[in-house]
């Protein structure tokens, strides 16, 4: 980190907005880059930006190593992504029980392994999209989601053994007809 | 069909968009007027668990100075857009303050005063205040004698970086305003809504720690002293006043009862009202290896009158020590008094509140 910004750092954590602005202008395309893999719609992407910036704002006195800045606002907004798909998932209106219903259990019959790495369960989805749709290391995944590297690893290892079992199934079924 | 999951996931790298589209951009624009307009003060004001950690005592007893709040008022930012070029006429307070303080200076609880100093051709003043015995607020304007009258604002940051710079060197930040009643330096928590050119509203409340009492404890008439500190000529601003309490029937309910929920317990302490103010303090306890950090930090508060009619929150923090946590929330108060409040607290997933009935309070308030 350059002397720079740890002083925008300092000025932004004494209250200056403007400093916080130029800490966070420099990052906007990565920060939609990466909300957009997560959610993946422009509108849920606003929505997740607008909350990460307000409330690293908010909580700027809790960062106390200035260094993990940007791993810091990373991690806000990578919760604030989950929520937003939490959210989703629990919006089930009456009209879509039934679609729902029916379309859950068919990850394999979709045969569609983007799709099935957000069927995923939150922490291994997380994972898999910073790793593999992100094309970051592990060891900056590890920092963004506060595990061990070890812990990640883990996590990935059991999501592609989750994700080949889904397929293998589909493949199994689909050579069967 | 031999399947290499590894592979194919390897092969669903994203292409990077190199272009902002049109409505993020636009959001990111509003987000960040947001934050040097009254929208950061909803955030503010609808997220109330803004953490006072331990770090506030390197700042020493004014360390709340630094924690600058800009704009928490309730106005529009077109409107504060407009106080700002407007000349500052009549009482701050009316126009500029929160709910609690426009309601105290329409019923005339707010006392003009004429306190001041100058040096080096920079003059400050105080000529506002209102002391309910919950809050202190004032009216705090810098002038320079060339007419410039700087924005506030800037004066501010760049007083506060001076201040940080002060403690970064090893030397004792001694903070921009220290507040003094009848020559004892108060331990506060000060907040500053810049909402004119050169004029703030400073309001001092009790700081929010377990190892401190957390009310003022201030006689009804007392001796005000504010030291301002101007780190860009390395001046002290002496200003002194009497100051006499505006409400003179504060009512203070308080409740022995103990709600439970998950194994946490919790206890509300004291609820005071004022014309301005409506202030709830609750502890919470929970068990060795509970995560009550979390918890505490993650409960909101909602306080309705018997009608089911919401409180506006003003502002709120919470604490948390070993197995204790107490949270402060404070609200604008009813209109009229009402017959009981009902206390609820909530934890807040995204837009929605998720009440927590078991931590609910009923209290009846004595006419």
């Amino acid at each position: 980190m350059d002397d720079e910004m740890k002083s925008e750092i300092i000025r932004a954590k004494g209250g200056s907005h403007e400093a916080f602005v130029n800490l966070i202008k420099p990052l906007e395309l990565q920060l939609y880059n990466t909300a957009r893999s997560i959610v993946k719609k422009d509108e849920d992407c606003a929505d997740a930006l607008q909350e990460t910036i307000l409330k690293a704002y908010q909580s700027l006195e809790t960062l106390e190593q200035p260094a993990f800045f940007k791993t810091w606002l990373f991690r806000i907004l990578i919760n604030e992504c989950n929520m937003i798909l939490r959210r989703r998932s629990q919006v089930i209106t009456v009209d879509h029980v039934q679609d729902i219903h029916h379309s859950t259990p068919n990850v394999c019959e979709s045969m569609d392994l983007h799709d099935a790495v957000y069927r995923l369960e939150e922490v291994s989805r997380t994972i898999v999209i910073l790793h593999y749709f992100r094309d970051l290391p592990l060891r900056q995944v590890a920092e963004m989601l506060d595990l061990s590297e070890g812990a990640v690893k883990t996590r990935l290892h059991r999501a592609r053994n989750t994700l080949y079992e889904w397929l293998a199934d589909y493949c199994e079924r689909k050579i069967k007809v | 069909m031999k399947l290499n999951v590894e592979r194919e996931l390897e092969g669903l790298k994203e292409h990077e968009v190199e272009e902002l589209p049109e409505m993020i951009r636009s959001r990111l624009d509003f987000a960040y007027l947001s934050l040097e307009t009254n929208a950061s003060s909803q955030i503010q004001v609808t997220q109330p668990k803004r953490r006072q950690r331990r770090i506030i005592t390197i700042f020493a007893w004014a360390a709340a100075s630094i924690l600058l709040i800009i704009g928490s008022g309730f106005i529009s930012p077109v409107m504060a857009n407009a106080l700002n070029k407007l000349p500052f006429i009549g009482s701050l307070f009316g126009y500029g303050g929160d709910k609690g303080l426009q309601i105290a200076s329409e019923q005339g609880l707010t006392t003009n005063v004429n306190a001041s100093m100058t040096h080096d051709g920079v003059t400050f003043s105080i000529s506002e205040y209102m002391y309910d015995g919950t809050r202190i607020s004032m009216v705090l304007t810098r002038e320079t004698s060339d007419g410039r009258n700087e924005p506030l604002k800037e004066w501010w940051e760049q007083s506060s970086e001076e201040n940080i710079d002060r403690i970064k060197n090893g030397e004792e930040g001694s903070g921009i305003v220290q507040i003094w009643a009848d020559d004892q330096r108060l331990d506060i928590s000060l907040s500053s809504d810049i909402r004119h050119n050169n004029s703030a509203i400073i309001t001092a409340e009790p700081y929010t720690g377990l190892v401190h009492n957390r009310s003022l404890h201030l006689p009804d008439k007392f001796n005000l002293k504010v030291i301002v500190h101007d780190a860009t000529i390395q001046q002290n601003f002496n200003m002194q006043f009497p100051v006499l309490k505006s409400s003179q029937n504060n009512i203070v309910l308080t409740s022995e009862e103990l709600k439970q929920y998950n194994n946490f317990s919790m206890k509300m302490k004291k609820i005071e009202i004022t014309k301005a103010t409506m202030r709830m303090e609750a502890s919470i306890s929970g068990k060795t290896g509970q995560d009550l950090e979390a918890f505490s930090d993650s409960l909101m508060y909602d306080i309705w009158n018997e009608q089911g009619e919401s409180a506006l929150l003003m502002s709120g923090s919470s604490e948390t020590e070993n197995t204790t946590a107490l949270s402060t929330a404070v609200f604008v108060p009813f209109p009229t008094l009402p017959k009981s409040i009902v206390v609820k607290p909530y934890i807040a997933e995204g837009k929605e509140k998720m009440y927590i009935p078991e931590l609910e309070f009923t209290l009846p308030v004595q006419q």
